[in-house]
């Protein structure tokens, strides 16, 4: 499978300016810490919103195909880069949207190229500059918990990319970004029906992107966002804190792909279900119908009949 | 000075950007992409509208008007042309003097006599060109007068004569001159000369293509006139394009080509013809464009006087972009320049006069256009108008469509005629166009109102478009040209300063989009004002609301909708929204739909069809027809391309429009669609102008633009509705098209002898009536039976015993015996039925009480007989043969009902179709009425079938019959009501005629038909009918035939022979059809049947059938060499026709 060719040297990293290349290897480091050697990042949103040009934005060069107007087909691409030992593994995935319904081929797809694969990081992908949220989003987090179930939530963060705009009129830009994520978050909880007390435990963080080549750039070169902060690293670090938070990491075998079999399902009932009908439905039946042929009637002309053939045999 | 320099610096500038956005334009259309800019797109979208191919349509015009083949390219070229010089008339005519008209007025009436002939000379002239730039116009009327001399002295020559004209112009730049010089003027000038020279260089291609072929046909020296003309034509050409010191130019290239025939304008004109000359031009200039023109002069006047650097520069940019074609040419032209100045010193007061001549003439229709004009026309022109067909050159190719054909055609001698009769069309259409002008103005009012200058490709393209409805309406007049932008302009400038003319104008615009593009905080900036509150979180918009507010005076209201959702899930939301959206605008429709959705969201995987398939579905295709999409947020930066460096906005904005007006295009299933985009912006921290007006990353100020594209549909719409053109919108056109009854297979169906309905008890009367022709022969054939020997039949033991011959005479024998049982049978059947009659008549006669009796008892058995159809059961048995499978009781139910089965459709298939019902009534004992009912469906459709018959027996030999059939045609149900009256007076000739009206859809077609039967003897019968239908204008004839020749006696001996014809014209369209049909009986028990058909396209078909109930197997191994017979004949005329 995709996962076992050998990941490429991470080069695009040097490409980054010098405090966000140290940022990122402070963050390398800490992996090294904690023993781990990979980390598996998946990136799932609605067609559009940026998820292929995060990652590129991420990995620092053009590792996944972008084009503004067209989307790449349905499959979902690999990217993994080495660092000194450490791998990260990106998933690229196709819009979940085709045509105003979510696309359950695209998620079948995808649950076939992560198969025998853990996944550490969910990144759901959405913009930030959009005002509402739709029935679509519902769906598709609705999707997701499908396909992956409701745990692969715990390990997940909201990316709200086009973070570099001015929010519409009385508003400032935090509180926007506040009433956002907090409506994306509302939807995310619904969708994957989640309770009160599972969200309590962890809450999704947020990380605001902007991939765009416009975005500012502070003085040191990084790019950062309106509030000052360099996203890039900002968003590694949410990365690994979420593959630290203790939850458990998801791993997509066999059985979370096909999904449960059906002919497995409440095998041990039968014999329970074979004595309940033999007892109490078989039984009573047969006692019925000796009864009532005991009690049978018989008319004249029959009786006369059957005692002719008697006689004549 | 300096002011003079400075302006024309910062013009530059401008022009040069102008320039640029042109090349970009043309860039994005190599690219393949539509409509960079949204003026491309709106010119794309009129294209689009106006039907296939609106170019092709000027080619026409530019056809007719060269006697040219001109190729597609150059009729483009044509089309930026008009483009520019239309901006070119948008400057010139901003500022428009009038004081000095009246002025002039009195002074010069006298000289108006003496032009007159001049003036009316030049009617086609001014009709046609008054589009056409001023400046341009005062030049060719100089060379029309030149021109005038040079038919009067043809023989005559002269070197001079090039000299002379360029004077003439000189004189008429100097003499303007002499008018004042103002700030306001200084302005003019700059522009004018910026944007004349900007249009030069657009314009290049077209100019020199023209001029080329026109050299072509010039040095080909034909007739004296039409050369001239077209000479004619290129100069005017060049005026139009670079036309304010281009005259000088063109003068040059005019006597370069044309040399021959200019050489004799100084001769004959000499001292005089100078005077000569300027009335004649003054009498060229079209009532309605002198106020312009003159203004025009002036503005010249100062250029060349108060301000020789700026005519210098001007030449020179002119040069420059002529430069590549004509070099030697240059040098020259500034000589004329000097020229030019110097004449203005010599000549002013001649020139002066002249002026005052114009400005006679413009008084005069400004009083009263329309008057003038027929005035003009109606006098005898002084020479032929075969020069007239210069002037088109100067229009948009496409408005004189006429006017050079009729001057091609008609020789010279006799143009009066030509010229009378189109004066006289054009006098139907004047209020129209006047009702035209009022839209014109108007729109020239809002447009200057939202500070758009006319040369915004917005409004000249509205501008246009007006001028080709205008033409495409009045078609048949050639004077549509009567344009008269500059008046409007001027009016629209009047109007608009006064102030107090209230604009009789409204818009209304429904927004429709996604929920939170912004919809509602785009109606607050059009107004300006917060007129609804918004949030960016939640649904803003709960319900429809009709805002009502005032831009810049107009009144715009805009119906705000709540916000739509994407999701296939939530469509039925939609649609609710939707609903309320389409009762609320029930009583007031909206004039256009504005469709926002946001630039910078990326909504590709056709995320949008849901929402727009549910808009179509609800309102119905149309409503994309007049919509207008709006990408909010436009001062978005573009996302990075491809190659990680960002993309121009211009094609980020390109490509998302595409792929919106794709989606719209398939939503609502009309390819041809092209949606105007309109860019908005409505961030509070949006970059605005220093009027305070936001502008868009490339410069836009899209408020204005919007509103602009709003207000032109409306105008068009309005000037679509006045001008009842129908092809203007696409739907329309369809709807038309697909309305057109098929009058064919209607006059088919009515030609069709249809039986008349019976009573019961008359059910065989024909049958009789035909047969009593020879029936006193029979009575000894009848005998013969009789008095035959008496015959015993063989058992199949005792047939087998007989040897061939005595089996072959027994059988003989028994087929005889058979058919003369057979016939005394029927014979026997046909008197009972006469005796039968007889007695009803009899019974009739009788006394009242009597008779009920008798009836009663005769009325029931006549109810009782339901003849019960068999279904012919197949040879063999087959249980997936519907028939087999599907049997029916005959019930004694008056009413019959059967299945329709389908014997041809696949095995173990159901077969079952429909149902099928028929009954008979009796009405008053009298008249029959039959009626058959069927209603098959398939998968795709459902057909209904309905058929109500009756006739009535007045008098002996007539009858009528009245019927009703309702059946499906295509998708709509037609409905027809037939008569048919039947006239059995002659034995061996009934006659009949019949009318018919039918309804499909929304178009009644009537039809006419004559019947005549002609019964020659018991063998030879022929039905001939013929019949016309006619529907909408539209008419198809046709005619059958129909003879059969059969057996003496007919049932018993089996051989039939029939020919039938028949002919259809429809649309000059002639089918002629022809069959023709044997059945030979062979032998005892074999039968062949042999069919043919010809239709007169060369299809046709042979069928040989034969069938025996005896076993002839090998018999058929003899069907074998025929049938290749017929191949090869079939084969070898097959491969004649190839040949050909």
């Amino acid at each position: 499978m995709a996962a076992l060719q050998t990941p490429r040297e991470w080069i695009g990293i040097q490409q980054f300016p010098p405090a966000t290349q140290s940022k990122l290897l402070e963050i390398l480091g800490k992996y090294k810490e904690e023993d781990v050697s990979s980390l598996t990042v998946l990136v799932m949103g609605k067609g559009g919103v940026g998820k292929s040009s995060t990652v590129n934005s991420v990995i620092g060069e053009k590792a996944a195909a972008v084009s503004t107007f067209q989307s790449e087909g349905l499959r979902p691409t690999l990217v993994s880069r080495s660092r000194s030992g450490f791998t990260l593994n990106i998933i690229d995935t196709p819009g979940l949207i085709e045509g105003g319904y979510v696309n359950d081929q695209a998620i079948n797809i995808i649950k076939r190229f992560l198969l025998n694969m853990t996944i550490d990081v969910l990144l759901y992908v959405d913009r930030l500059d959009v005002y509402r949220v739709d029935d679509l989003d519902r769906q598709v987090v609705s999707a997701i918990t499908d396909a992956f179930g409701k745990e692969i939530w715990k390990k997940s963060a909201l990316v709200l990319t086009h973070a570099q705009f001015s929010p519409p009129d009385g508003l400032n830009y935090n509180s926007f970004v506040s009433r956002r994520s907090d409506a994306l978050l509302k939807v995310i909880r619904t969708g994957a029906q989640l309770k009160k007390q599972d969200m309590q435990g962890s809450s999704t963080p947020i990380i605001l992107v902007e991939n765009s080549g416009r975005c500012h750039k502070n003085d040191s070169d990084e790019k950062i966002l309106p509030d000052g902060t360099s996203w890039i690293p900002n968003l590694l670090n949410t990365i690994t804190e979420i593959s630290f938070n203790g939850n458990k990491a998801i791993h997509v075998d066999k059985k979370l792909v096909e999904g449960p079999n059906p002919n497995q399902r409440g095998k041990r009932l039968i014999p329970l279900i074979f004595a309940f009908q033999y007892l109490l439905v078989m039984k009573p039946l047969v006692r019925a119908i000796k009864s009532d042929v005991t009690r049978e009637s018989k008319p004249a002309w029959e009786l006369r009949d059957s005692g002719l053939a008697s006689r004549r045999s | 000075m300096g002011d003079g320099v400075e302006i024309v610096d910062m013009l530059d500038g401008e022009e040069k950007k102008l320039v640029n956005d042109r090349i970009s334009d043309g860039e994005v259309e190599k690219n393949e992409l539509v409509g960079s800019d949204e003026e491309e797109v709106f010119e794309e979208a009129i294209d689009s509208q106006e039907g296939a191919k609106p170019e092709s349509f000027e080619a026409d015009g530019l056809r007719e008007d060269k006697i040219l083949e001109e190729t597609a390219e150059n009729s483009k070229d044509e089309d930026d042309l008009e483009e520019t010089s239309r901006n070119e008339r948008g400057v010139e005519t901003l500022k428009v003097n009038y004081s000095v008209v009246g002025e002039s007025h009195g002074e010069v009436k006298l000289q108006h006599t003496t032009i007159k002939e001049a003036e009316s000379d030049l009617v086609t002239p001014k009709m046609n060109d008054d589009q056409g730039a001023a400046c341009a116009e005062i030049s060719y009327g100089k060379i029309e007068s030149s021109l005038d001399v040079v038919e009067n002295s043809e023989e005559s020559t002269s070197n001079f004569a090039a000299e002379d004209v360029n004077l003439v112009n000189g004189n008429t730049h100097s003499s303007s001159g002499n008018g004042i010089v103002s700030p306001e003027n200084k302005e003019l000038v700059g522009e004018v000369i910026s944007v004349s020279a900007w249009s030069e260089e657009t314009g290049n291609d077209g100019i020199e293509n023209e001029i080329l072929e026109e050299k072509v046909d010039v040095s080909a020296g034909m007739g004296t006139e039409n050369k001239v003309g077209e000479g004619e034509g290129t100069n005017k050409n060049c005026f139009d394009k670079g036309y304010i010191c281009l005259d000088n130019e063109s003068g040059e290239k005019r006597n370069d080509e044309t040399g021959a025939e200019y050489n004799s304008v100084k001769n004959a004109s000499g001292g005089k013809s100078l005077n000569d000359s300027i009335e004649v031009a003054a009498g060229t200039l079209s009532p309605l464009e002198k106020s312009s023109s003159e203004e025009n002069r002036e503005i010249e006047g100062h250029s060349s006087s108060g301000f020789p650097g700026v005519t210098f520069r001007e030449q020179d940019t002119v040069q420059n972009s002529n430069g590549g074609h004509d070099i030697q040419q240059s040098p020259q032209s500034n000589k004329e320049i000097e020229k030019q100045q110097d004449s203005s010193v010599n000549i002013g007061p001649e020139i002066k006069e002249s002026l005052h001549v114009e400005r006679e003439s413009e008084v005069l229709s400004s009083v009263s256009p329309t008057e003038s004009r027929s005035n003009t026309a109606a006098l005898p022109p002084a020479r032929p108008a075969g020069l007239g067909r210069a002037a088109p050159l100067l229009e948009p190719a496409p408005r004189v469509p006429q006017q050079p054909r009729v001057n091609g055609n008609v020789s010279h001698n006799q143009p009066q005629q030509a010229e009378d009769s189109t004066t006289t069309e054009t006098d139907e259409h004047d209020e129209t166009r006047e009702k035209l002008q009022f839209i014109r103005v108007k729109f020239l009012r809002l447009s200057h109102r939202l500070g758009q200058t006319p040369h915004n490709v917005v409004v000249a393209q509205v501008l246009y478009r007006l001028g080709l409805a205008e033409q495409l309406r009045g078609r048949n007049g050639s004077r549509v040209g009567a344009f008269s932008f500059d008046r409007a302009s001027a009016m629209a400038e009047q109007l608009e300063a006064a102030g107090q003319d209230p604009l009789d104008f409204s818009c209304t615009i429904m927004v429709l989009g996604k929920s939170g593009v912004g919809k509602s905080a785009t109606i607050n900036s059009i107004f300006d004002e917060l007129k609804i509150r918004t949030d960016a979180f939640q649904m803003g918009t709960k319900r429809v609301q009709d805002i009502e507010g005032f831009v810049q005076g107009i009144k715009v209201r805009v119906i705000d909708t709540p916000g739509l959702l994407p999701s296939w899930s939530d469509q039925h939301k939609n649609e609710k929204i939707l609903k309320s959206v389409r009762a609320f605008i029930k009583k007031n429709p909206p004039d256009i739909v504005l469709y926002l959705d946001r630039l910078d969201m990326q909504s590709r995987d056709s995320g949008d069809m849901p929402l727009l398939r549910t808009i179509t579905d609800v309102f119905g295709p149309s409503i994309w027809f007049n919509a207008i999409v709006g990408l909010t947020h436009a001062a978005s930066a573009p996302p990075d391309g491809p190659n990680g460096t960002a993309s121009s906005y211009d094609m980020f904005v390109t490509q998302r429009s595409h792929v919106i007006q794709q989606a719209i295009r398939q939503a609502a299933g009309d390819m041809r669609l092209m949606n105007p985009v309109s860019l908005v912006e409505n961030h509070s921290a949006c970059r605005t102008n220093r009027a305070g007006q936001r502008v868009l990353p490339n410069g836009q100020v899209w408020k204005p633009h919007l509103l602009l594209l709003s207000f032109a549909s409306k105008i068009l719409a309005e000037a679509n509705a006045l001008l009842k053109l129908q092809d203007n919108i696409p739907g329309e056109q369809f709807a038309t098209r697909s309305k057109a009854p098929p009058l064919p297979l209607l006059l088919s169906s009515l030609l069709q002898s249809r039986p008349q309905a019976k009573l019961p008890e008359q059910q065989y009367d024909d049958e009789e009536d035909e047969d009593d022709l020879d029936e006193s022969s029979d009575f000894d054939e009848e005998s013969e039976y009789d008095e035959l020997p008496p015959f015993k039949r063989l058992t199949k033991a005792e047939m087998a015993k007989l040897s061939k011959s005595q089996k072959k005479e027994y059988l003989d024998e028994m087929e005889y015996r058979e058919k003369l049982f057979m016939k005394r049978q029927m014979k026997e059947e046909r008197k009972r039925r006469k005796l039968l009659k007889k007695f009803a008549a009899e019974i009739k006669d009788m006394p009242n009480g009597y008779s009920e009796n008798v009836e009663e008892e005769r009325s029931e058995p006549a109810a009782v007989p339901v003849p019960m159809p068999d279904l012919s059961l197949p040879a063999s048995f087959d249980s997936d043969n519907p028939t087999h499978r599907f049997r029916y009781l005959d019930s004694s139910n008056q009413w019959l009902v059967r299945p329709v089965l389908e014997t041809h459709g696949w095995d173990h298939d159901i077969g079952y179709e429909g149902v099928n019902a028929e009954r008979l009534f009796v009405v008053k004992d009298k008249i029959p009425v039959s009626f058959s009912g069927q209603v098959t469906k398939d998968k795709k459709d459902a057909n209904v079938q309905l058929e109500l018959a009756s006739s009535v027996k007045h008098g002996d030999g007539r009858s009528t019959s009245l019927g009703f059939d309702m059946q499906n045609a295509g998708k709509e149900l037609a409905y027809t009501v037939r008569s048919e009256t039947r006239f059995n007076n002659f034995r061996k000739n009934k006659a009949a005629a019949g009318l018919s009206v039918t309804l499909l859809g929304d178009s009644v077609s009537a039809g006419l038909k004559v019947e005549d039967k002609l019964i020659a003897n018991k063998r030879f019968r022929m039905v001939m009918s013929g019949g016309a239908m006619t529907s909408r204008g539209d008419v198809a004839y046709g005619g059958t035939l129909e003879a059969q020749f059969r057996d003496k006696d007919y049932p018993l001996g089996r051989f039939l022979s029939t020919l039938g014809l028949s002919v259809m014209d429809w649309h000059g369209d002639l089918a002629i059809g022809g069959n023709i049909q044997s059945q030979v009986p062979i032998g005892r028990s074999s039968n062949l049947i042999a069919r043919a058909n010809l239709n007169n396209r060369g299809a046709g078909q042979v069928s040989i059938r034969v069938n025996s109930s005896e076993q002839l197997q090998l018999a058929v191994v003899a069907l074998v060499p025929l049938f290749k017979k017929l191949l090869s004949y079939y084969y070898s005329t097959e491969q004649m026709q190839y040949g050909h």
